[in-house]
């Protein structure tokens, strides 16, 4: 479970900071571009 | 969680998620703000009706593009860290329809173990790859989910997107009638063998926040947990399996919990943390 829970806080700060980036790009917009589109 | 409340969330998951009604009066889609939000969930944004944008849409038209969507993955991958493949389990519209579709009484089929490797090579090749090199949108193309609430109500909604129907048409009908049918003879077949979704949920799944703990001091081993899951895999073998989709169904059994990868002794037995015991069993189920 020591192994599990240390997996977990890598995943969680690689998630947050991958999502962090996106959001920084604007990408949320593109997205928003990309359904319109649609 | 209960059966009942888990057909709730279900509801709730296909229901608010499509709740521009007005998308079917005009004909029309949504291009509001709401529209930049990836659900994490499989329900495709060209539906008259949806409010937010498909994941794996979003992911495939920056794979088309040349780029690396990192806000789509951030998203997914933020609630798969926290929970898994929950939302598969408890909020998806296309698998609440699978699971609606597998309570017809008939005759019942398993799916062979190879075929959950099937979604991984969907989502690396449909929904990355094959884009990545043709600037198209393939696994849209193909997505039964897509044809079932946006192709097939735009072609009865309006003259002129009828008037583009060609044959390509009729292979995504047929995608979308394969998926139907087999989902009323095996459980979940799109889940477990073509969800890019769920494929990338699979990888969270072991080192989630959420957790799905297993006692085997109290277990008997009966295998009940296998008839009630919706995915037909054996939580008492591998609680944390790839495959399971923290529906918690198999919650009904004291020796099934949820819990957190926090928590190193779920269900209090004594000296259990001293001990530092697996929670997974090796072996084959019978």
């Amino acid at each position: 479970m020591k192994g599990k829970a240390v997996a977990f806080l890598f995943a969680a700060l690689a998630s947050a900071g991958l999502l962090a980036f996106g959001l920084y790009r604007a990408e949320f917009a593109k997205v928003l571009i990309n359904g319109a589109l649609l | 969680m209960t059966f009942l409340k888990r057909r709730i969330f279900q509801g709730l998951g296909t229901v608010l998620p499509n709740a521009y009604v007005q998308g079917f009066v005009t004909p029309s889609l949504y291009q509001g703000p709401l529209k930049g939000v990836c659900t994490p969930l499989f329900n495709c944004y060209a539906c008259p009706s949806a409010l937010f944008s498909c994941p794996i849409g979003s992911m495939q038209h920056f794979a088309a593009t040349g780029k690396v969507p990192f806000y789509a993955v951030g998203t997914m991958a933020v609630v798969g860290t926290s929970v898994g493949r929950m939302t598969c389990g408890t909020l998806c519209p296309f698998g609440f329809l699978q699971d609606a579709l597998f309570k017809i009484r008939t005759w019942k089929a398993g799916l062979p173990g190879w075929s959950s490797y099937l979604r991984y090579a969907a989502l690396a090749v449909l929904v990355f790859l094959i884009p990545a090199l043709t600037g198209e949108h393939w696994f849209s193309k193909l997505c039964p989910k897509g044809t079932l609430s946006a192709g097939l109500p735009w072609v009865t909604l309006s003259e002129s997107v009828r008037g583009l129907v060609g044959s390509f048409f009729w292979v995504k009908i047929g995608i979308l009638l394969l998926f139907v049918t087999s989902s009323v003879l095996a459980k979940r077949p799109f889940c477990r063998a073509a969800c890019p979704l769920g494929a990338i949920f699979s990888f969270f799944n072991r080192g989630s926040f959420l957790q799905l703990a297993w006692n085997p001091d109290t277990c008997t081993r009966c295998g009940k947990c296998q008839k009630i899951c919706p995915v037909d895999i054996r939580p008492d073998y591998k609680p944390d399996s790839a495959e399971c989709l923290r529906c918690l169904d198999c919650t009904r059994c004291p020796s099934l919990k949820l819990t957190t990868v926090m928590n190193r002794n779920p269900f209090n037995v004594p000296g259990k943390e001293d001990r530092g015991e697996s929670e997974s069993l090796s072996g084959v189920p019978a």
